[in-house]
């Protein structure tokens, strides 16, 4: 049965198989060994935003008092910005996502993700769309996850962690899910108020954000990753727009 | 074809160098056990992303290509049950696309190939495009070489029953 062989072969050859995806199976593999360390590692820094937080609201005296509270009570610029996210988090909102992410190790460069939705956390509503082949709905905390052509049932879970903006299997930090990202503005290391708004800057990240109506209206930051036994160096530049505070999020089920 | 005990460098460019010099051929393959382009393509992705998971250990104590051709014949019969459970539709109200792209066979032997069950097919596969012996076909499907062989039996006989194939391959 040679000829089996080679006509099998022949069939091989015939099939066109495009270019490996090889980027994007080393960064999903990252993403699932570090899956359990993520986590672990999760907790801790749980730990370390609320001690930051915490800090940061007590007044440690780090920031210099710009404005004053209805009671009369002097605040810091990082107050006001945390408390401006965490009022961002609490209700219904549409937001639009860039995402550049540049990590040489893998051969990407300038890779841009772009996304849009609405997410209402106390209906627990919410949608992302983008330019990649992942989407995802939330319709009452049921979760529907599309990828390429078809819709598949998650079932419960909520709003949170689920909309994300691009390859969920990119290394953790990339996808730009909203509520998650406010969160970065509520443990910024160092927080100063500018004329448009706020400007913060971390260990890592550095950007600024713009504040309408007590509530964020936009978040641009650069995250720059050195290179650390789980994670190549990598930088990724996320603009965010967010509007339509309070306003109804209606979203069908897909199926 | 790959040499399946070359050595293997444990690092991610070694991973790399070995994704990007087998992924036509795997995809090829896994899309035959999957009976389906599309699924071959997200079963052989799953895989490697496993593999990577586990990519020094493998590639420094044993053959990854083994590896892998394993985990795509357990990771077919995993998907398939996985497939039973979920609700998959046919169509999405903002996706124009069908679902599946089924293999393109070009003659009557392919048409015969992807018409065999499972796991016939990933015998065939194994022996006649891997070039596997029956001994390692069988400890990639799990099975011993006695059960092989007569997987094996049954599907020459099938693809014999093709009346073109008695004619041209017979």
């Amino acid at each position: 049965m040679s000829d089996l062989s080679t006509a099998l072969r022949d069939w091989a050859d015939r099939t066109p198989a495009g270019a490996p995806p090889v980027a994007e199976l080393i960064a999903a593999g990252h993403r699932q060994r570090n899956r359990r360390r993520t986590l672990v590692a999760g907790i801790a820094t749980l730990a370390f935003a609320a001690v930051a937080v915490g800090v940061t609201l007590g007044g440690s005296g780090a920031h210099k008092p710009s404005t004053s509270s209805a009671d009369g009570t002097a605040q810091s610029p990082a107050f006001e910005l945390a408390a401006a996210a965490t009022a961002s988090e609490d209700t219904s909102f549409k937001f639009g996502i860039k995402n550049v992410l540049t990590l040489p190790a893998w051969q990407i460069d300038h890779v841009t993700t772009t996304c849009s939705g609405a997410v209402d956390p106390l209906t627990q509503n919410g949608y992302v769309k983008s330019n990649t082949p992942i989407s995802a709905r939330v319709v009452n905390g049921h979760r529907y996850m599309a990828k390429d052509n078809y819709w598949i049932d998650r079932g419960k879970g909520g709003v949170s962690g689920v909309l994300l903006c691009g390859d969920s299997k990119m290394p953790a930090g990339v996808a730009a899910d909203p509520t998650t990202e406010l969160k970065y503005l509520q443990k910024a290391g160092t927080v100063t108020k500018t004329a448009n708004g706020y400007a913060f800057t971390g260990p890592e990240v550095q950007g600024t954000a713009k504040v309408s109506g007590g509530k964020i209206s936009e978040l641009s930051y650069t995250v720059t990753h050195k290179q650390t036994k789980d994670y190549p160096a990598y930088t990724r530049q996320v603009t965010m727009t967010l509007s339509g505070y309070g306003e109804k999020v209606t979203v069908s089920k897909p199926m | 074809m790959i040499p399946p005990n070359e050595p293997t460098d444990t690092s991610d460019a070694g991973y790399a160098t070995f994704v990007a010099t087998g992924w036509s051929r795997y995809l090829w393959t896994a899309s035959v056990l999957t009976g389906d382009r599309q699924h071959g393509e997200e079963l052989l992705q799953e895989c490697l992303v496993k593999l990577y998971t586990r990519w020094r250990r493998v590639a420094r104590n044993g053959d990854p290509h083994a590896y892998l051709r394993r985990m795509l014949v357990n990771g077919n019969v995993s998907r398939w049950r996985r497939w039973r459970r979920e609700q998959p539709v046919a169509e999405t109200p903002d996706r124009q696309d069908s679902r599946s792209m089924p293999m393109e066979p070009h003659d009557a032997l392919q048409r015969a190939v992807l018409r065999l069950p499972r796991q016939q097919r990933a015998v065939i596969v194994l022996r006649y495009f891997e070039d596997l012996t029956e001994r390692d076909a069988a400890a990639v499907l799990g099975c011993s070489v006695g059960a092989l062989k007569s997987t094996h039996s049954r599907a020459l006989a099938k693809l014999r029953a093709e009346s073109v194939l008695l004619e041209t391959y017979g």
